[in-house]
């Protein structure tokens, strides 16, 4: 068999191209940008954190509504400093689908959806 | 076979360049710069003096704008004359009356109406909204900065009078896209989800969320949820039964059999090197039974898509005479159920109100979320549909 360089190349190329991609971390969701005004809140009272309504909620042009959640000690809040404040407009990033929030029912805790959990927010005055 | 020695080289090459990429993606690992220190909890208070702090502002950092009007300052005294203008909000129900009284005060311009509201964060709101009506378009927003040593607000107007809501988010959208981008080439903890995980896995801790049944039979194979499960070494106890050397795989299930234990209701815990998640103020539940009653689920609701005013027919099993729900728009006890359904009006929630009143809310779909619970447990998962506004 003849031993062609060229080939070699070629086949070698191929391989990586099918193996670098698994090899990427791909297993985190990427950081996603979300604004607009909450409405209400409540504590989670099972979990650290406060799940907000939003509306309207842009996570694109196109608004709608919905719910985030806002981790004390994991989201990073920015100026003006007044996060789940009712009709104080805000902004950041957040990750979707991570389940932050949990209630307590009296007999147990249940998760409580929402979009995403924010990752930094800030805030209107 | 022979080969050119310009051949041989260029495979050598190409070899070491692959061997490097290889050395490099597998060696590589992120390293949170170390000034962003994990323990915040300072910045609970949103604010620390500390410049390590993540949320950190030196003094005199913040700028304010000329064009934004505070709002005026709140005597928390209310005269004689505040009480007669407030008297007609009073009601039996607390929300009516508060969400009366903060439209008088913002029709009055009186902050001082606000002090009669209920509830620190809902006073706050009633007097940020005092101060909105003089500048209901002026939306101040803080531009985040990738500054790894210290936070530093800087506060620039960036909607102007009039600027519809729509394009400020949509601008908005296009900061946010750019400072995570630029955390890509200039990687902050602060703007990273491996930064976020670390937070939350850091002060999450040891928690004992629920049980897969509530009422179960001795000898049955249940999981419990949580988090802070260590792989090894769980202990589970149930009231002063203990179950010792049960494994988590993943760090948040772990399963279990149910012991043979006196029937009744028993107290769940676990603990193992994170701790103990036992709390006196949320306990988890088990009742054991020789003959367990499956927990409350829903099928179906009727109408599908519901209008917000209509009462909501939910069908399912195991609702007993009575269920309680957990919902978007808040909590209600002690909903009658017969035959396998409940009736529920959404607009008897508590935050049913503040939704309908909401900007661009009305003519639109709301997604809705529901969980029943009573004597049989707790739903599994929530039940969701769509109500029109």
């Amino acid at each position: 068999m003849n031993f062609s360089p060229k080939k070699f190349v070629i086949a070698l190329s191929l391989f990586f191209c099918v193996l670098m991609p698994n090899m990427a971390h791909a297993t985190i969701p990427p950081i996603l940008g979300f604004g607009g005004l909450p409405v209400f809140w409540f504590p989670c009272t099972c979990s650290v954190a406060v799940w907000n309504w939003f509306a309207p909620l842009y996570l694109t042009a196109i608004p709608m509504t919905g719910p985030m959640v806002y981790v004390p000690y994991a989201t990073i809040p920015f100026a003006n400093f007044l996060p789940s404040i009712p009709l104080i407009p805000e902004e950041g990033g957040y990750i979707p689908g991570i389940q932050a929030c949990w209630f307590y029912v009296g007999i147990a805790c249940v998760p409580i959806p929402a979009i995403g959990a924010e990752v930094f927010v800030g805030t209107g005055l | 076979m022979q080969y050119k020695k310009s051949t041989l080289f260029l495979i050598s090459v190409l070899v070491i360049i692959i061997l490097a990429i290889l050395f490099y993606l597998f060696t590589r690992t992120y390293n949170a710069p170390s000034d962003v220190v994990n323990n915040d909890s300072e910045c609970l208070l949103f604010q620390s003096s500390d410049p390590k702090k993540s949320c950190f502002i030196a003094n005199n950092a913040v700028q304010q704008p000329d064009n934004v009007t505070l709002p005026p300052q709140n005597n928390e005294t209310l005269s004689p004359a505040d009480e007669v203008v407030i008297s007609s909000c009073i009601s039996d129900d607390r929300n009516q009356t508060d969400s009366c009284i903060k439209k008088t005060a913002v029709t009055e311009k009186n902050t001082v109406l606000c002090s009669a509201i209920s509830g620190a964060l809902e006073r706050s709101d009633c007097v940020s909204s005092v101060g909105r009506v003089d500048n209901p378009t002026k939306i101040v927003f803080t531009e985040p900065t990738v500054n790894k040593t210290a936070l530093t607000a800087t506060t620039t107007t960036v909607a102007k009078t009039g600027t519809p809501l729509s394009t400020v988010f949509t601008d908005m959208l296009d900061r946010i896209k750019k400072t995570v981008s630029d955390t890509n080439n200039n990687p902050d903890s602060r703007f990273t989800a491996e930064g976020f995980y670390e937070r939350l896995a850091t002060h999450t801790g040891l928690n004992l969320y629920a049980f897969s049944e509530y009422q179960v039979a001795p000898g049955s194979v249940i999981t419990a949820q949580g988090t802070g499960f260590t792989k090894t070494g769980n202990t589970l106890y149930l009231g002063t039964y203990s179950l010792s050397g049960l494994e988590s795989a993943d760090g948040s299930t772990l399963s279990f059999t149910v012991p043979s234990l006196n029937k009744g209701t028993y107290e769940g815990w676990i603990e193992n090197t994170n701790g103990s998640s036992k709390k006196d103020d949320r306990k988890i539940m088990l009742m054991i039974t020789n003959s367990p009653t499956p927990k409350p689920v829903i099928h179906s609701v009727s109408p599908k898509v519901p209008l917000s005013t209509d009462t909501v027919i939910f069908s399912g099993e195991n609702f007993s005479s009575s269920v309680n729900v957990m919902t978007t728009f808040g909590a209600k006890e002690s909903v009658s159920a017969s035959g396998g359904s409940f009736a529920l009006k959404v607009s008897d929630l508590p935050f049913y109100e503040k939704v309908k009143t909401a900007p661009g809310v009305a003519g639109t779909l709301v997604s809705f979320f529901i969980y029943v619970y009573n004597e049989n447990g707790v739903s599994g998962k929530p039940f969701t549909f769509d109500i029109q506004f």
